[in-house]
């Protein structure tokens, strides 16, 4: 249940990276002859843009393994992690429907030095410089991202880390490929029901991850089993 | 600073110059490969090459990206292997141990294209900048990059023990990128300045008996003719020898008025021709000519290093060698208290996480960034001291003329005596001005209120210096007489009393001009200097920049007292150019901190004295200025704006330098203590160094008015990109044009 809300929010979430990395996939199109060499070139852009979200994830998952390895006696590192990636998630769908002020003003400064660097590979007409060239992107700082590494943080595992992100990158494919190709299939109207839907399914996500994080928090302390969320009331009915 | 220190060896990229050997003073050998201070530079010169139209090789780019491709792999199974450690697979002994075997022969695998991409160019620089005599830490980088690889490949084999391969790729990226950064962050501080060079162009049309050769703008000698082209920016100073046209001298005088000019009239490099084509006699030697030397003067500013410079220079000297000692004795102590590997990666720890970046070009930086911008703004500062000092003064002081005034006079009224009218009077001064180029006299033509009026025909008109015009009427035959007091009196004319005191009332504070028929008094006109325009404005925001201001003039104390009041500023008059110095002096004493502001000439003693001085002027005479800050612009608007800037760098630079100090002393600490991993402190060292330049960077000031052009040339860089070569002209111009 879980990894589908992750695959859809890579999906819908990807709206809102149209509109920060949607001129990157518009410069690797400018550069082919034909819509079938510039789906290639998307697609291994695209390759090089889950590649770099999955080591993050990976990364991401060992840090909070070893987290719970060494912090693990004083805290609660699983309910810590899933409560914090729960929040930073519904803070970003905030966001991403506006509702957080002083949101718009990001990415500048730092990102402009590796620019020209950047450029290079996005011009080139070799696919393994487009490789290179997602394989960077997925570096630039990106708040939904960044809540979703928190997410593979706290799965407290480098291979469920990985496969977090892998899915939330697989996610943002369709979208980036279709702008890369220059399909204007989406009216403004049908952008903006995009956010709002990508926004609830962040959300939900997070809300989830959060509620996880409390009953992981509940468990340690009652030291039952760990109850899910949904059918709390039912496993409370069944103890009782 | 000596001049010997601007005749060194210059990076070819940040064009700063190249360190001399630690151990001797002999500048670095030249030879006609080019060269680089840092690994940075190398990189980064590489980059910018392969970015020429051609576009041809793309290997250093390629060679970064898959390096940092295969870097990721390695560090994905390390962590793998890791995890393993931490809390194992449940896949069975064998199966376990198979795994964990196979991952370690990959991570060898990758590592060693890693090691030949980046290492290569580390090491190689590492060992040419050593034999030019300038250790860096590069050197002990690579050793341990490389012992850490030979001791990891000697573990897989062997089938136990710990592997580092994780820390050799990533240290070897992150250095690579750091390195570059810096280049980079180096190369930006200075850019403006090359696109003022730029816009000069290389290749001349010098005129052979009536051919036109293509010439290179430095074999040109003065008295050489060269043919400029309308949409050209003059290459050379010279005399025009054929040919009318307008030039546009904005770049140096800072006013974009066009300028006719005419044959026998001097033209000055980097002006704009724009109509006609000229020929000119070359007057000045390439780099001699005005824009040479109004760069040369930046550029020597850049090299000149203040206070905070100094300071940072002096640590940065003392800093590798204590690294290395710091480094050396980490390896010893846990290599013999603990194990060699410790020992190994903690020293290695300690040469990565030390940032000298962040103390050698934390002030640098910054003060060049905002030397760069005032260039921009038409204003050039000295040296690097002018802009610290520029950042600590609590008093102005002002001269008047020419400075809060345009220095141009204006017919404030006509006060006819009596006898006369108005229109008599105007009609006589008018008809005996125009027989003069006095600036009075300009000025009572000049008058706009005045309405049309029919001249009289003089006779006999002769220009008396220092007293006046004198005339005699056709018609009349009587004489006309326009001067001062002192002449009336010769001549003698009567003023009479009462005349006098009506002349009080009505011209408080102006010169005065008395207009006479045979013996008979018609009247005086009065004159009053003009404000700038900005004058009132520039002292009201100066004011709420908490600054005391005054005015020192040589003018008569009735004037300044005048002024005084207009202004709402203390005025102190009739003070001679030394007397004007003494008094900056005496408010030294009073523990202020003085700015003068004046004309370079009159007032040279006082903007000597004076902590800072800043003048207006074009770029002629910039090179016997005495100031430290010249306003090529002659716009006293700016001058809130650079307070502003000023101010803002040394915040920058302040804070800086802390960060700088506190990162490398707590980092290099921890690292020395074994609490670092080689791949952590890499991280800490990048982003440190990014920290600190886009610290830099990032300085406001002039923003109001370079906000809307910064933005354009970003832009304009992006659009640069696609398009292979952009119009020279035009895009330069939009930086340079204010």
């Amino acid at each position: 249940m879980e990894y589908v809300l992750i695959l859809i929010g890579g999906l819908l979430g990807s709206s809102h990276c149209v509109g920060m990395c949607g001129g990157f996939a518009l410069s690797i199109g400018s550069n082919s002859q034909s819509a079938m060499s510039n789906t290639g070139r998307q697609l291994v852009y695209s390759l090089g843009r889950i590649f770099t979200y999955a080591f993050l994830g990976a990364v991401a998952g060992f840090a909070g393994a070893s987290l719970k390895n060494y912090a693990g006696t004083l805290i609660n590192v699983s309910a810590f992690l899933s409560i914090a990636a729960g929040l930073l998630l519904v803070w970003q769908g905030l966001s991403i429907i506006g509702w957080v002020p002083g949101t718009e003003t990001s990415t500048s400064g730092a990102p402009c030095l590796m620019g020209s660097f950047f450029r290079n590979f996005l011009l080139s007409s070799r696919s393994s410089d487009m490789l290179i060239a997602g394989i960077l992107t997925g570096f630039l700082p990106c708040g939904l991202v960044y809540a979703f590494l928190a997410l593979a943080s706290a799965t407290g595992n480098f291979l469920s880390g990985a496969l977090v992100m892998t899915l939330f990158g697989l996610g943002t494919v369709p979208l980036m490929v279709l702008t890369g190709l220059s399909v204007s299939a989406l009216s403004i109207g049908k952008r903006q029901q995009l956010f709002r839907a990508a926004a609830v399914v962040v959300i939900l996500t997070g809300v989830l991850t959060v509620s996880r994080g409390v009953a992981f928090a509940a468990s340690r302390q009652s030291s039952s089993p760990v109850p899910c969320p949904f059918c709390h009331t039912d496993t409370a009915s069944e103890s009782s | 600073m000596s001049d010997s220190s601007i005749s060194r060896t210059l990076c070819d990229y940040c064009r700063l110059p190249i360190p001399r050997a630690w151990w001797s003073n002999s500048a670095p050998p030249s030879s006609r490969e080019p060269q680089y201070c840092c690994l940075g530079c190398r990189v980064a010169a590489q980059i910018t090459a392969e970015r020429s139209p051609d576009q041809q090789s793309r290997a250093l780019l390629t060679r970064l990206g898959i390096a940092i491709f295969l870097s990721m792999n390695v560090m994905v199974f390390t962590l793998a292997l890791w995890s393993q450690d931490v809390y194992g697979f449940d896949l069975g002994d064998q199966a376990t141990a198979t795994l964990t075997d196979l991952f370690r022969y990959i991570s060898l695998l990758f590592t060693i294209p890693v090691l030949f991409l980046l290492g290569q160019p580390l090491v190689v620089n590492a060992i040419q900048s050593t034999l030019q005599g300038r250790p860096s830490t590069d050197l002990l980088i690579s050793v341990g990059i490389l012992s850490a690889f030979g001791y990891s490949a000697v573990t897989v084999f062997r089938g136990e023990g710990h592997l580092y391969f994780e820390v050799v790729c990533m240290v070897l990226v992150l250095v690579t990128l750091g390195r570059w950064i810096e280049a980079v962050g180096r190369q930006k501080a200075n850019a403006s300045l090359d696109q003022l060079e730029e816009l000069i162009p290389p290749v001349v049309q010098k005129l052979n008996d009536d051919t036109l050769v293509e010439t290179a703008r430095d074999e040109i000698q003065p008295g050489d003719l060269i043919r400029v082209f309308p949409g050209e920016r003059i290459p050379l100073d010279g005399e025009v020898i054929s040919g009318q046209a307008h030039v546009d001298q904005q770049i140096l005088t800072g006013e974009s008025e066009l300028k006719g000019v005419d044959v026998g009239q001097a033209v000055y490099s980097g002006s704009l021709l724009l109509d006609h084509s000229l020929t000119l006699r070359v007057t000045a030697a390439p780099r001699e000519d005005t824009l040479a030397r109004m760069l040369e003067i930046v550029r020597q500013a850049r090299l000149q290093k203040g206070r905070y410079a100094r300071l940072a220079d002096r640590v940065a000297t003392l800093f590798f060698p204590l690294v290395v000692i710091i480094a050396v004795a980490a390896t010893i102590w846990h290599g013999t208290q603990t194990g060699w590997e410790l020992g190994l990666m903690s020293g290695l720890s300690v040469l990565l996480v030390s940032c000298p970046c962040a103390l050698g070009l934390a002030t640098p930086l910054a003060i060049w960034n905002a030397m760069s911008r005032a260039t921009r703004a038409q204003v050039l500062f000295r040296n690097g001291d002018a802009l610290e000092q520029l950042a600590r003064i609590d008093t102005i002081c002002f001269d008047k003329t020419g400075t809060l005034t345009t220095g141009e006079t204006q017919l404030t009224s006509l006060i006819p005596t009596d006898a006369t009218t108005t229109a008599e009077l105007r009609q006589a001064a008018i008809s005996l001005a125009e027989h003069s180029s006095h600036p009075l006299c300009r000025a009572i033509l000049a008058d706009e209120s005045a309405p049309s009026i029919s001249r009289l025909t003089l006779t006999d008109v002769a220009q008396i210096p220092g007293k006046g015009v004198s005339g005699r009427a056709e018609d009349s035959g009587e004489s006309l007489l326009l001067g001062n007091q002192r002449w009336m009196h010769e001549q003698g004319v009567m003023i009479p009393s009462a005349f006098e005191s009506q002349l009080q009332d009505n011209a408080d504070d102006g010169l005065l001009v008395y207009v006479a028929q045979g013996q008979r008094l018609l009247g005086a006109m009065s004159f009053a200097e003009e404000l700038r325009p900005e004058t009132e404005t520039v002292l009201s925001e100066l004011r709420s920049q908490s600054l005391s201001l005054e005015v020192l003039t040589g003018d008569r104390q009735q004037r300044a007292t005048s002024m005084a009041n207009t202004l709402q500023i203390p005025v102190q008059g009739e003070l001679l150019p030394d007397e004007k110095a003494k008094h900056v002096q005496q408010r030294q004493a009073q523990r202020h901190r003085v700015l003068m502001v004046g004309d370079g000439v009159n007032d040279a003693p006082a903007l000597t004295a004076a902590d800072v001085g800043l003048t207006f002027g074009g770029g002629t005479d910039l090179a016997r200025d005495s100031a430290g800050i010249c306003l090529l612009g002659n716009d006293l608007a700016v001058l809130p704006c650079l307070i502003d800037l000023s101010r803002q760098t040394m915040r920058t630079v302040r804070w800086n330098l802390f960060w700088a100090f506190g990162y490398n002393v707590g980092g290099i600490a921890l690292a020395a203590a074994g609490q670092l991993n080689p791949v952590i402190s890499a991280i800490l060292m990048f982003g440190s160094s990014l920290f600190v330049i886009t610290n830099s960077l990032r300085i406001p000031g002039f923003e109001d008015r370079s906000d809307a052009q910064e933005r354009e040339t970003s832009t304009r860089e992006t659009t640069e990109e696609r398009t292979a070569t952009p119009t020279e002209e035009s895009s330069s111009l939009e930086t340079v044009t204010f």
